[in-house]
């Protein structure tokens, strides 16, 4: 993993949905010098928990953030309900790729309600 | 026994899944697969038998119609609380889903399964779904014999065990004519809404209370290849066989002209039948376009 492209990427990210570098220190549960370093492209060894958070609060995936796949948007709806309820990134990335049959929940809180209904089937290594 | 992915083993036999009669294709080849021909209603339970995928859970989904959990074991969902047509018709769709899930998902940067748009890929997993379940040789023999109509649609929707609306859609789809479905609904054009003053607006210059007015228009539409293209939100005329359905909530047919790309009026066929959903009255029309042979038959008919 290339530090310096990881750095841009969450950079980049971060402004284009005008986050603060303290906001989203507080999403991902690290420090603000934390974020600033890893901009920077210095943070050494930096663990995939914190890749998987910081890609949840910026609404994207661990892999464009570190440039190695393509990409998949996750809608702020689902990153909203993802963050608050402390979700590992797999299972918000799971819920934003299944293929359903009907409308695609625009709050958090119907996203919730879409989790409560399925989470035994994608949280028990059913695939 | 071990599954057989079905989507996969289409892949390997069809050689290609990239242009939308490919697709259309895997229809046929999960009927023949599991040596079911075209007879009706498709036991699509033989079909999950023939591949060894296993029965679909029925749950309560919220918002969800289907969702195929495990694409690889072809795990599907299915609302339990949708009518048993509609929960038909899903199973038949997340089938669809399993082909794309083999095909290539990524174009560059963009998600494309198998190369399509994902709303692309929904119609086409719906037309895949259709014609499982209303097989195209039997629904055009069924053309020949009666016609498109409201009344042919019935025909088929009792027969294949699928909804009235997914006969007509497929009847329409598959008009050797210029036939469409429309479902109207009283409503705002969007534009209309965005334009609307805001409680706040309405304080400041004490502007008066006025909703703007809601006509019928177009929610959705759907027709064969050589049908007109139907703008989203165009409304009808208050004096049309389409809102006389609406307003008297009773069913109406007739010849009238109509305007629907915004240039020319043209001769139209429709046959128009009101239903209510959770309050709202809606209405669902089978339209011909006519052209001279289409308006001799009409008038011969007579």
């Amino acid at each position: 993993m290339d530090a310096k492209e990881l750095g841009r990427q969450v950079q980049a990210k971060r402004k284009e949905i005008e986050m603060s570098q303290t906001e989203l220190a507080e999403f991902a549960g690290v420090s603000r010098n934390y974020i600033s370093l890893i901009e920077r492209g210095e943070a050494k060894n930096i663990s995939m928990r914190v890749i998987n958070q910081l890609a949840v609060a910026l609404g994207t995936s661990p892999a464009e953030l570190t440039g190695e796949t393509s990409m998949i948007t996750i809608p702020a709806s689902l990153r909203d309900f993802g963050i608050k309820n402390n979700l590992p990134y797999e299972v918000v990335d799971k819920l934003a790729r299944i293929p359903r049959r009907g409308k695609e929940p625009k709050t958090a809180e119907e996203w919730k309600n879409l989790y409560r209904a399925i989470s035994q089937f994608i949280e028990t290594g059913n695939e | 026994m071990t599954s057989v992915h079905p989507g996969r083993l289409f892949v390997q036999k069809h050689g290609k899944a990239e242009a939308y009669e490919d697709v259309l294709a895997y229809a046929d080849f999960l009927r023949a697969e599991a040596g079911l021909d075209d007879v009706v209603p498709v036991d699509l339970y033989a079909i999950l038998d023939h591949f060894q995928l296993p029965q679909p859970q029925s749950l309560p989904l919220s918002n969800q119609q289907a969702l195929l959990i495990d694409s690889e074991c072809g795990t599907i969902l299915i609302n339990s609380e949708d009518p048993a047509q509609r929960q038909r018709f899903s199973l038949a769709h997340e089938l669809a889903e399993m082909l794309f899930s083999v095909l290539p998902q990524w174009t560059g940067l963009l998600r494309l399964p198998g190369g399509f748009r994902e709303r692309t890929k929904e119609k086409l997993c719906d037309c895949v779904a259709a014609n499982l379940l209303m097989p195209s040789n039997y629904v055009q023999q069924l053309i020949q014999q009666h016609n498109v109509s409201l009344e042919c649609a019935k025909f088929l929707s009792d027969k294949c065990d699928v909804s009235l609306t997914a006969a007509l859609v497929q009847l329409a789809r598959l008009s050797p004519r210029r036939h469409f479905i429309v479902l109207w609904r009283m409503k705002n054009k969007p534009a209309e809404i965005k334009k609307a003053p805001r409680p706040e607006q309405m304080a400041l210059f004490q502007m008066p209370d006025i909703p703007p007015p809601r006509k019928l228009r177009v929610e959705w539409s759907i027709g064969s290849p050589d049908a007109p293209f139907i703008p989203k939100d165009k409304s009808t005329e208050d004096s049309s066989f389409i809102f006389t359905a609406w307003k008297t909530n009773s069913f109406s047919f007739g010849k009238e002209r109509m305007t629907f790309d915004n240039r020319s009026a043209a001769w139209f066929y429709s046959e128009n039948m009101p239903f209510e959903s959770d309050g709202e009255r809606f209405v669902i029309s089978l339209i011909e376009r006519l052209g001279q042979n289409s308006l001799c038959c009409i008038l011969e008919k007579r």
